[in-house]
């Protein structure tokens, strides 16, 4: 196909534009597009978007920071639209965060991680496991535990609830020895749940 | 490279769910090895190096029975389109970059190395199978991390040179054959919605091809912030409601304008039949009302395979490769007209 706005080149550049819900195309060849202001190569336009977002602010008034890693500048940053090496997305974190949050749908990785790193991973405000006694927290209101006079704040629990013996506190412990002599049907409430 | 002419890739194959609109389904993970800086910022040497690592670890990791290795340096021009055509291989991978790609012998897998990212790797099958491709490229990622360490932060996830793919690094891309949107001009509306929905859409060829043949490649922006899973349920959920569309609007063309669609088809089938010369952007946008022929049973006699396979076989590379030498456009031209003719026929025949 030749250029239809030179007559003279082979079509390279097509590009196709929505406006107002119709789809325009344009074909065009290199020279013509240049002219008329296409960014040519794929990934042009995407350097061009994260150019211009990642170089909106310098954090410590350097003009022109680098990654103390591979030595990439803001500049460069600006000019290509690429990072150096890992370390960059630390070096140039404060400047990145706006530009992450443009193009993508949050800040913070949800996804697979490899298994070596999966294993020290938490998901994000939450601990590796949630304890028995940290679960047990959440459900109880706090309350000063009668047994030992209010000096260590124990949390509250309804004389009902199951336990496991190894989590006594004093006044289960108590309870314990009560149930020693209470007779089979007592010891059921306290042994270990079924 | 040769055997790869007779092979029909599997993205062409025809078969798999919803394969009378979904061309195929693909997904790509971007991944770079832990204290090298990104391809782009490596010297000749380490690249070098770096190349022989890849391939070394991704040897151990046995994921291939028996890849097909090659150097872009050591590919000609017309090889390195030839493998572009089939999806194989990215347009930015380069010989100046010292880019080569591992090929499973089926096709489905790829891997890219030092690409823009050190590795990118590729699982490509035909049909809405966004599921299974994600399954079958996860066990390959965890085979992988276990012989290459890969750079990965906990609250970025695995870092690229391109913070567009930060995150899972993870490109799920579904392409599609949509004429009945694109005659009934409901395309335009449905690109736009798309956009707003954080999915880019492209042609054929990704990024910059133009959307001849009906043809679109639909995918996520978005790397960052939801996993995987969520951001190919997402993906596959919207797929199926493009679906829908399109098959409303096929039934609207044969209820309203069946006439009108089989004056276009025949047509399309008659120039197919019978040109002497044929340029690929009117072969392709001809062979997708052919297809829209096939699929809707104007055709039964020609199978969708044979059309998706002529798509591919009239692209310029391809066309070249058959013909064993470089060929100037018009020669290209008769050639594909002649290929086209002849495959047609050939099926006719066979019935």
């Amino acid at each position: 196909m030749i250029c239809p706005h030179c007559h003279k080149n082979e079509v390279t550049v097509h590009y196709t534009e929505i406006i107002d819900g119709k789809m325009v195309e344009y074909h065009l060849c290199e020279d013509c597009a240049r002219e008329k202001g296409f960014a040519l190569t794929p990934s042009d336009a995407m350097a061009e978007l994260i150019g211009s977002l990642a170089a909106e602010r310098h954090p410590e008034g350097d003009e022109n920071p680098a990654c103390p890693h591979c030595g990439l500048t803001l500049k460069d940053i600006r000019a290509g639209g690429r990072l150096g090496c890992g370390e960059c997305y630390r070096a140039f974190a404060a400047n990145l965060q706006p530009l992450l949050k443009a193009l993508h749908r949050g800040t913070r990785h949800t996804g697979r991680v490899p298994a070596s790193l999966g294993r020290l991973r938490r998901p994000p405000g939450r601990r590796a496991t949630t304890s028995r006694r940290r679960r047990q927290r959440k459900r109880t209101p706090r309350r000063r535990s009668p047994g030992c006079g209010g000096k260590y704040k124990q949390p509250w629990r309804p004389k009902t609830t199951k336990r496991r013996p190894n989590f006594a506190t004093v006044s289960s412990r108590f309870r314990a020895r009560k149930h020693k002599t209470g007779g089979p049907s007592a010891a059921g409430a306290v042994g270990a749940p079924g | 490279m040769e055997r790869f002419l007779s092979n029909i890739a599997p993205w062409l194959s025809g078969d798999g769910p919803e394969a009378e609109i979904v061309f195929s389904s693909r997904i790509r993970l971007a991944r770079n090895i832990r204290s090298y800086n990104f391809s782009r910022r490596l010297s000749r040497r380490q690249r070098g190096e770096l190349f022989d690592r890849i391939v070394a670890g991704v040897r151990r990791a046995g994921i291939f029975s028996d890849p097909l290795v090659y150097k872009m340096e050591d590919l000609s021009e017309l090889d390195r389109r030839f493998l572009q055509e089939r999806r194989l291989i990215s347009r930015e991978l380069s010989p100046e970059g010292q880019g080569g790609v591992m090929i499973g012998g089926d096709e489905v897998v790829s891997l890219m190395i030092n690409e823009e990212d050190h590795l990118r790797v590729q699982v490509i099958r035909s049909g809405l199978s966004l599921e299974e491709c994600w399954d079958e490229i996860e066990r390959i990622d965890r085979r992988l991390e276990r012989e290459l360490p890969f750079e990965c932060a906990a609250d970025l996830g695995y870092l690229t040179a391109c913070p567009s793919n930060v995150g899972t690094g993870m490109r799920a891309s579904v392409m599609m054959h949509l004429p009945a949107l694109v005659l009934r001009r409901q395309i335009g509306k449905i690109i736009q919605a798309l956009g707003k929905l954080g999915l880019a859409v492209r042609g054929l060829y990704g990024e910059g091809s133009p959307a001849s043949g009906n043809i679109f490649q639909i995918s996520n922006q978005a790397t960052l912030g939801k996993s995987e899973r969520e951001i190919i349920g997402d993906l596959d959920r919207i797929i199926r409601k493009i679906i829908d569309h399109e098959r409303a609007g096929r039934r609207e063309l044969l209820d309203g304008q069946l006439l009108k669609l089989e004056d276009r088809i025949f047509r399309a089938q008659g120039i197919l039949g019978s040109a002497r010369l044929i340029s690929s952007e009117e072969a392709i946008s001809l062979l997708s009302l052919l297809r829209m022929g096939v699929d809707l049973g104007i055709f039964a006699e020609i199978p969708r395979r044979t059309v998706n396979q002529i798509f591919i076989q009239s692209q310029p590379a391809h066309l070249q490769k058959l013909a064993g030498s470089e060929l100037t456009p018009e020669k290209r031209d008769a050639l594909r007209a002649r290929l086209i003719r002849e495959r047609l026929v050939k099926t006719k025949k066979e019935d």
